[in-house]
């Protein structure tokens, strides 16, 4: 991203907000072991003490210090955030790509197809997707991508029925240039700024599936994530808070981050989307 | 009006069968022994084996399965819990009213504070009521719900003990009438009380900006030159206006608090479809995972239907349109 | 002479817009006699809508930079009046405003009925108001009233969409009528039917006017003195026969022509080449 596009967004409502918060999340997970003071699956610390100087966000119920777990859980919660986010947009993408492009009945075969999966929840989506394959780390992010693609099937729709009908593209058409050079060197570039929004909205979504298929207790129980530290800290609410609304604010952090930074772009490629300006009912 | 109704129905059904069919083709796909995965992981007896594989023809061509499959499920057949030991319909008829009525509660209360908070932020004058309402919203969207539950809990019920947390009412209870009731509703405080903000900050950012968009119409500018009153524009004008596109954004995404259902219920031990489901998939419980998603689909369609009806009946523009087809 | 009914004096109207400031209306005089028809005249973008808005504080809710000068309506200054009074004032005898695009000034959800009657509330009952709206209505040209009523804005053609919302303008029987491009939106027939309903209002009620338009000819027919407009400022203001006889400013002289040349290719059956 260029210099003038950050100032631009540092200028919208929220969008620089939004950038700060998941750079700053995203360099604390990278760089986990700079901050963690014991390994994620470290025990033998005192176990279930509440926060304290020692131990800034507490210990859980084995003896684990919380904010080094937090710490190396963001990885993965940002890992399946990112690659869902993805893989969404790849499948997705392609198919709402396909239909607008090409139109006809392969288009409403696919707008079905999309329809069909938009008609189930996401959550329940990936339950049933887990349940019956399982629940490694990469089953896991395909099962997440599996359920928000649809959103992403539908706007690419979008974007091209729209952006098809320009004249710039009519001109590329009527020029008879190759379908690869209208899709990728016409069409996209111009569907961009849309695209990044719906891919950090996805992003945020996936971050959340994860979270509640991790408290379900259904996550990858190899590699700690937010939704999985919840799911251990569920049967010790009472006694030890902390094991719950520290993960918990993380993923409201994060999802936070993803969201805001959505809205600056989208404020910033369309100002009046949220331009607040004062009504002026009076007079 | 009957012919639009109609096609809208006969779309929905479409619907509904297409996912029937895409859950029966997935359950082909799984690796493994049907037989077994139906049962659950405890050994199998031959005679079973012989009587499952009758009943639910696993020896047939794919296309008489599927027929039979069908037509088992127009009959209200949806397969036999191993783990409940109980027709899966009769379990789905038990759980389904609760849910319902857990998540409309929360739904109704929700709709209703977050289209005020969405007004309010929209029409207010100060430029920091508005920041501060939109920030409030933005915060609340990013919280997981089961862990807003989890926060509620450790608020009202572990630090200052005043509502029950787990289930639908006491274990025992002998009180009757209206005791009963009230008994009850503190039960479903919380649960309501988490639904509520979930639904809350969606209808209020919708709102927002249904309400914003609303504002810089023609005909705003008209009733202002008519003399109306601030007062008089928003309720007359305004609000009935931005409404309208907010109704449909969240009847259609009644799926999604269906969804939250499984979490939200998890959370509070409260026996409704979503607990179900994921009592059932941490059972392998196959037949009942098929039916829980047969019967969430066909209550996301019924409510598009209702919500597509709504806004030809709210609409006029639509409503005409559809008389003169 | 008596005092006007409006006037401005050095009206300015500068708009933020993207980071920079739009001077929109920039030191504009203006005057409108009682029972006058005044015409602005200017391309599009010339800033006559915004001082038309701004006349009849209606500006939109764009960013405003700068709001100055003087609008006297009746003696009271519009600009600086306290919302109760503006409200009052449109509420009965004071300025009304038509619009440009019909349809959008309309609210689509409600029925016509309700929303004549809005503007007739200083009327004492329900039949009071009832009787006046169908008054209304065929006073500016609708003679099925009674159906047009009951309608919604969408069912209704472009041309009755604009006579009623003209007849919402004249409800609360105004002074003044302000009309920003009131026939822009409509075919050349139905144009020339609510050129003749303005003029009617005009010669045979003494309603004054003060009449925003880019077109000539309906300027030509209806006022009696016209202001031109370009950039914000108004570069030429003379009687409607001196203008068109002799313009004193290479603009208006230039708009004149172009207006000709319009009007010849049509009438050659050209079109607009």
């Amino acid at each position: 991203m260029s210099l003038d596009l950050v100032r631009r967004l540092f200028a919208t409502r929220f969008g620089g907000t939004g950038a700060v918060i998941l750079v700053a999340i995203s360099l604390l997970s990278i760089f986990a072991p700079l901050f963690a003071t014991t390994g994620p699956l470290d025990v033998g610390l005192p176990s279930l003490q509440p926060p304290s100087w020692a131990y800034p966000l507490g210990t859980d119920s084995i003896g684990r210090d919380v904010r080094s777990i937090l710490l190396y859980a963001g990885r993965s919660s940002l890992t399946i955030g990112f690659s869902a986010a993805a893989m969404a947009f790849l499948i997705g993408g392609t198919m709402g790509a396909l239909a607008g492009y090409f139109r006809g009945p392969l288009a409403a075969v696919l707008l079905r197809i999309t329809d069909l999966f938009h008609t189930l929840p996401a959550i329940i989506i990936v339950l049933f997707t887990v349940a019956l394959m399982g629940a490694s780390f990469w089953l896991q992010v395909a099962a997440v991508a599996l359920a928000i693609w649809p959103i992403e099937a539908r706007l690419m729709y979008g974007q091209f029925i729209t952006l098809s009908e320009r004249e710039f593209v009519l001109a590329a058409r009527a020029a008879g240039l190759p379908t690869f050079h209208m899709i990728f060197r016409e069409i996209l570039p111009n569907a961009v700024p849309v695209v990044i929004v719906q891919v950090a909205l996805d992003a945020s979504t996936a971050i959340l599936i994860e979270a509640g298929l991790g408290f379900l207790g259904l996550a990858d129980p190899t590699r700690p994530s937010w939704g999985e530290m919840l799911n251990r800290g569920q049967e010790y609410l009472d006694p030890a808070w902390w094991m719950s609304v520290f993960p918990g604010m993380a993923i409201a952090i994060a999802v936070l981050g993803f969201n805001l930074f959505a809205d600056g772009v989208t404020e910033m490629f369309n100002p009046r989307a949220s331009a607040n300006v004062a009504p002026k009912l009076e007079g | 009006m009957l012919r639009y109704t109609m096609g809208h129905l006969a779309q929905a059904l479409l619907l509904v069968l297409g996912v029937v069919i895409a859950i029966f083709c997935l359950l082909q796909l799984i690796p493994g022994d049907p037989v077994q995965a139906m049962v659950g992981d405890m050994p199998v007896p031959p005679a079973l084996r012989a009587s499952l594989e009758q009943r639910f023809h696993l020896n047939e061509p794919f296309f008489e399965r599927l027929l039979s499959y069908l037509s088992g499920i127009l009959h209200g057949d949806l397969g036999y819990s191993i783990n409940y030991r109980r027709p899966v319909f009769d379990i789905l008829a038990e759980r389904l009213p609760r849910t319902l009525l857990l998540a409309g509660t929360g739904y109704a209360f929700g709709i209703a504070i977050g289209v005020s908070i969405g007004i309010h932020s929209a029409i207010t004058p100060h430029r920091g009521v508005d920041r501060a309402w939109s920030a409030l919203v933005l915060i609340g969207y990013a919280m997981p719900t089961f862990w807003v539950g989890q926060l509620l809990v450790l608020l009202f019920s572990i630090h200052f003990g005043w509502l029950p947390t787990q289930g639908m009412g006491p274990m025992i209870s002998r009180a009757s009438g209206i005791d009963w009731l009230l008994e009850r509703a503190t039960y479903m405080v919380l649960p309501v009380a988490t639904y509520t903000i979930l639904e809350m900050t969606r209808a209020a950012r919708f709102m927002r900006a249904s309400v914003s968009e609303t504002l810089e119409q023609g005909y705003i500018v008209t009733a202002r030159q008519k003399g109306l009153s601030r007062r008089e524009i928003i309720s007359g004008h305004v609000i009935r206006n931005s409404i309208l596109p907010v109704i449909t954004v969240m009847g259609y995404s009644f799926g999604t608090a269906m969804g939250g259902a499984v979490l939200l219920e998890t959370v509070f031990s409260y026996p409704g479809m979503g607990s179900l489901m994921v009592e059932a998939v941490r059972a392998r419980d196959r037949q009942v995972i098929v039916g829980v998603v047969l019967v969430v689909a066909c209550s996301v369609v019924v409510m598009n239907i209702v919500v597509d009806l709504l806004y030809a009946w709210l609409d006029p523009r639509v409503r005409i349109g559809s008389a003169k087809h | 002479m008596a005092d006007p009914l409006l006037s401005a004096r050095d009206v300015k109207v500068h708009l933020k817009a993207h980071g920079r400031i739009v001077k929109a209306v920039d030191g504009v005089d203006l005057d409108v006699e009682p029972g006058q028809c005044v015409g602005i005249v200017g391309e599009s973008g010339s800033g006559k809508s915004t001082l038309g808005r701004a006349m009849t504080r209606l500006l939109p809710n764009v960013a405003i930079a700068e709001l100055s000068g003087a609008v006297r309506f009746c003696g009271e200054d519009v600009l600086a009046m306290a919302p109760e009074r503006l409200r009052a004032l449109r509420r009965h005898r004071g300025m009304s405003m038509v619009f440009q695009d019909p349809l959008s000034y309309l609210n689509p959800t409600l029925r016509i009925d309700r929303q004549l009657g809005e503007a007739l509330r200083h009327l004492p009952d329900r039949q009071a108001v009832r009787a006046r709206s169908l008054e209304l209505l065929r006073q500016v040209g609708l003679d099925d009233a009674d159906r047009i009523l009951r309608l919604y804005p969408h069912e209704l053609s472009g041309g009755m969409r604009q006579r009623v919302l003209i007849a919402m303008a004249l409800a609360p029987d105004p002074q003044i009528l302000v009309a920003d491009e009131p026939t822009t939106a409509l075919d050349a027939t139905v144009q020339y039917q609510v050129i003749q309903t303005l003029r009617r209002l005009n010669k045979e009620r003494g309603l004054a006017m003060l009449i925003i338009t880019h077109d000539l000819g309906m300027v030509a027919e209806l006022c009696d003195r016209v202001y031109v407009m370009n950039g914000g400022k108004i570069v030429e203001a003379a009687d409607v026969f001196a203008l068109f006889e002799a313009p004193q400013h290479a603009y208006t002289a230039s708009l004149l022509a172009a207006a000709r040349k319009l009007h010849q290719s049509r009438a050659l059956g050209t079109g607009a080449a």
